[in-house]
């Protein structure tokens, strides 16, 4: 344990420790507190991050699939960061969409009174079924050499990697050749899961939606999961580099090199679909409030996030990064450019969730509170203000105690993230009899 | 019968706003000593204008009153739907549909609805369960006010009752979406789902600050003020008293909307919003009733819903114009006004006796 890391370790649990305090004020004082509107803009930073990492977790899923799914021999180092991404992803989407609750001591209701008509309920139930599968998954890949570790091992590690291994203590090759086939049954069983009920199933309590048609319609759950393979695949790309660097392992260019091309395959397809959302929504024939609302992202007070972080940080330099050099030739390029795909995604979501939200459901509709009260109500730019007659445009932009509670979500998940690679094998262990 | 005994006057009065157990019986008393009192009445009207020396215009719309044209007797559209109101909570549930019409032509933007819904829901700051949605059209120097007092439209098929994922808001069998605040979870998916923006969630704006009404501080009425008002449902349909800080809080965080005044149509009372429309311009009642005054407004007029094309079938309807057969229904609002003015008149008469001497 270097010194590096334990600062690592140290700083970011006092970063996650520092920002709960938005958890603190959430808790106390209430959706208040928040720059959501109680008849509006319902749903904002929170949920945005909430379908985020649905979507990451599905993404890193879905890799992990071609690795012990589809025996991808050239990913296989990176099954392992993919599942443990996929996990704490979905640790993610359960913080992020707690503080949103207005009651959040009655999020338990979701499983003891289900109404399974509803996108929300199926949602809670699949999240777990899907963490079971992720996390026995994660245990059968990595069974033999939770077991060789044990023997191998001392003191407290011995312990952890005893209670890990579950009990088991047989690191036999026969044995190991079983654990195999199980972890491909799951990961073959997750896939349908985790497109269909994870992720398709988040879009679908978009895609469901009659009131919305910016929502409404089947495209809404295919287009999510193609920004979850895509975000999960860049931020792997990212999160494999950099972990192996930190941690001396070689990084392994033939499967950084996989993912490389299909991040950028799947990055061109996405603009495809974005280029073809927007030529039709602006195209004169379509629903004026189509037109609207994708005048709302292009042009409106959201202007920066679709021009800057989706396009140039999302889209554009990210790919004139990785088609420049391969990774194995450049990884911290490479790296940069799958977090910075990553950034763009997060722009995407936040872009599905608000430009829809600001529209009034019916037109000459009284304001209400937050959006009066709203701290960034002045600053032009940011409030929307300086654009003229747009329709409503309710301006929304999380306030501190949103981001602070989303910050300490993320930091926490990170720090999550940097204990878990010293602790699971992610390499095969071969012990020497 | 030129005075009634005070005892008597409690009665009628308790009986018509405080039937928690509407009865036939207690129902058509109250209507017999409302018509005797009338009839009674309009003898000393005449006097004690004439003696009050009150304005020619009062002598003069007085004198009109008897000879004005009526489709429905004396009773003014308000006292009708109340009636009909009290007649159709004797049917089982199933077989009663609460409807609201609202006369577009009628409305003033007074805002006298939300008004008065506010102060009987209690709603916080943030929620408002009827807004009047108004504005301007055409262009200077033809231009006019339009205005449109937006309920929940209580859809036949609710788009925000099949999204809940906890089973928190459902529809009554007599077509109130209600919501149960003790299990909703405050997700806000129905706030989103709803076409009409008729929901919203309790953020907890001012909560603390809220002071206590005149309505529920009883300390300086007298006894009798005091057993009215204690009789009277104060409260939101379901829930712990809002002046109780502590149990009241149980709605911070849940979603709310307009539920027709549930605690005032269960036990015979009209809507607040209908009650205080001062233009006559809300109607409530069972469409199931074909006797109905929605019923008849309805067949007469032409009304349109909003954002019919999304099939959510609500159950309020606007008043945009006469149906075929002409019937304007102008004429039975400017008649109602009138017969409303009259009651007004009547009451007024009625407590002269009793406190103020006439000579």
């Amino acid at each position: 344990m270097t010194k590096r890391y334990l600062f690592l370790v140290i700083l970011l649990a006092i970063l996650t420790a520092s920002t709960s305090y938005g958890w603190y004020v959430r808790a106390i004082e209430g959706l208040k507190v928040t720059a959501l509107s109680p008849s509006f803009t319902s749903w904002g930073l929170w949920i945005s991050f909430y379908i985020f990492f649905v979507g990451l977790s599905a993404g890193a899923f879905l890799v992990s699939s071609l690795v012990y799914g589809f025996n991808f021999k050239d990913l296989e180092r990176v099954g392992r960061y993919a599942l443990i991404v996929a996990i704490l992803s979905l640790l993610g989407v359960f913080l992020s969409v707690l503080p949103d609750l207005g009651r959040m001591d009655r999020f338990i209701y979701l499983y003891t009174s289900p109404n399974f008509s509803s996108w929300m309920a199926i949602e809670a139930w699949m999240y777990v079924v899907y963490i079971v599968i992720l996390l026995s998954e994660l245990y059968f890949a990595c069974r033999t050499d939770l077991v060789r570790l044990k023997s191998t091992t001392t003191g407290i590690k011995r312990i952890l990697y005893r209670v890990l291994s579950l009990g088991s203590s047989d690191s036999r090759d026969d044995r190991q050749l079983r654990d195999r086939k199980v972890v491909r049954i799951l990961a073959i069983v997750g896939i349908p899961v985790a497109v269909i009920g994870v992720h398709g199933g988040t879009g679908a309590i978009f895609g469901v939606l009659g009131s919305r048609v910016a929502w409404f319609g089947g495209y809404t759950p295919i287009y999510f999961v193609l920004s979850a393979m895509l975000s999960g695949s860049a931020f792997l790309l990212a999160a494999y580099i950099i972990t192996n660097r930190a941690l001396g392992i070689k990084v392994d260019s033939a499967a950084t090199d996989k993912l490389r091309t299909i991040v950028l395959l799947l990055l061109f397809v996405e603009w495809f679909f974005m280029f073809w959302e927007l030529i039709v929504s602006f195209w004169p024939t379509a629903p004026q409030e189509n037109t609207f609302i994708a005048s709302l992202l292009v042009f409106g007070p959201y202007w920066y996030v679709f021009w800057i972080d989706e396009l140039f940080v999302g889209f554009l330099i990210p790919a004139g990064l990785l088609l420049h050099r391969p990774p194995s030739k450049a990884p911290i390029m490479a790296c940069i450019a799958g977090l910075m795909i990553v950034l763009g995604i997060v722009g995407i979501r936040f872009n599905i969730v608000l430009p829809a939200l600001n529209v009034l459901p019916l037109p000459n509709m009284p304001l209400d509170w937050n959006i009066k009260s709203s701290p960034w109500a002045s600053i032009p730019g940011v409030s929307g203000g300086w654009w003229p007659n747009i329709g409503a445009g309710l301006p929304y932009f999380p306030s501190l105690w949103e981001i602070l509670v989303e910050l300490s979500i993320v930091s926490l998940l990170v720090l999550f993230y940097v204990l878990l690679v010293k602790i699971v094998p992610l390499e095969e262990v071969v012990t020497t009899k | 019968m030129d005075q009634l005994d005070p005892e008597e006057r409690k009665q009628s009065f308790s009986a018509a706003t405080n039937p928690r157990e509407p009865s036939r019986r207690k129902f058509l008393r109250t209507a017999a000593i409302t018509a005797a009192v009338g009839v009674a009445a309009l003898a000393p009207l005449k006097k004690v204008i004439a003696v009050g020396g009150t304005t020619d215009m009062l002598k003069e719309v007085s004198a009109n009153l008897p000879s004005l044209p009526s489709r429905n007797g004396n009773e003014s559209a308000v006292l009708r739907m109340q009636r009909e109101l009290q007649e159709s909570l004797q049917k089982p549930i199933t077989e009663r549909k609460w409807i609201m019409v609202i006369d577009l032509r009628k409305c003033v933007q007074c805002h006298a609805c939300t008004v008065a819904c506010i102060a009987e829901n209690r709603t916080p700051p943030g929620i408002t369960y009827r807004p009047v949605l108004d504005w301007e059209t055409g262009k200077y120097p033809n231009v006019s006010r339009r205005s449109l007092p937006r309920p929940c439209f209580h859809c036949d098929n609710p788009p925000c009752v099949p999204v809940c994922p906890v089973k928190a808001t459902w529809k009554r069998e007599d077509g109130v979406v209600v919501i149960d605040y003790d299990k909703c979870i405050g997700c806000r998916y129905c706030v989103v789902a709803c076409p009409y923006g008729a929901r919203a969630t309790d953020f907890g704006f001012d909560w603390d600050s809220t002071p206590a009404g005149p309505a529920t501080d009883t300390s300086l009425m007298n006894e009798e003020a005091k057993s009215l008002v204690d009789g009277l449902p104060k409260i939101e349909y379901e829930s712990t008293p809002w002046y109780d800080n502590w149990q009241r809080a149980d709605l911070v965080g849940v979603t709310q909307k307009c539920h027709f005044c549930t605690q005032r149509i269960d036990n015979g009372l009209l809507p607040a919003c209908v009650t205080t429309c001062i233009g006559v311009a809300t109607y409530f009642g069972d469409i199931r009733n074909p006797k109905s005054l929605v019923s008849e407004l309805l067949r007469e007029n032409r009304t349109i819903r909003l954002k019919e094309e999304l099939g959510t079938e609500p159950s309020v309807y606007y008043i945009v114009g006469p149906g075929a057969g002409g019937t304007d229904v102008d004429v039975k609002g400017i008649d109602a006004a009138l017969n409303d003015y009259k009651q007004t008149l009547l009451q007024r008469e009625l407590q002269v006796p009793l406190g103020v001497p006439l000579k």
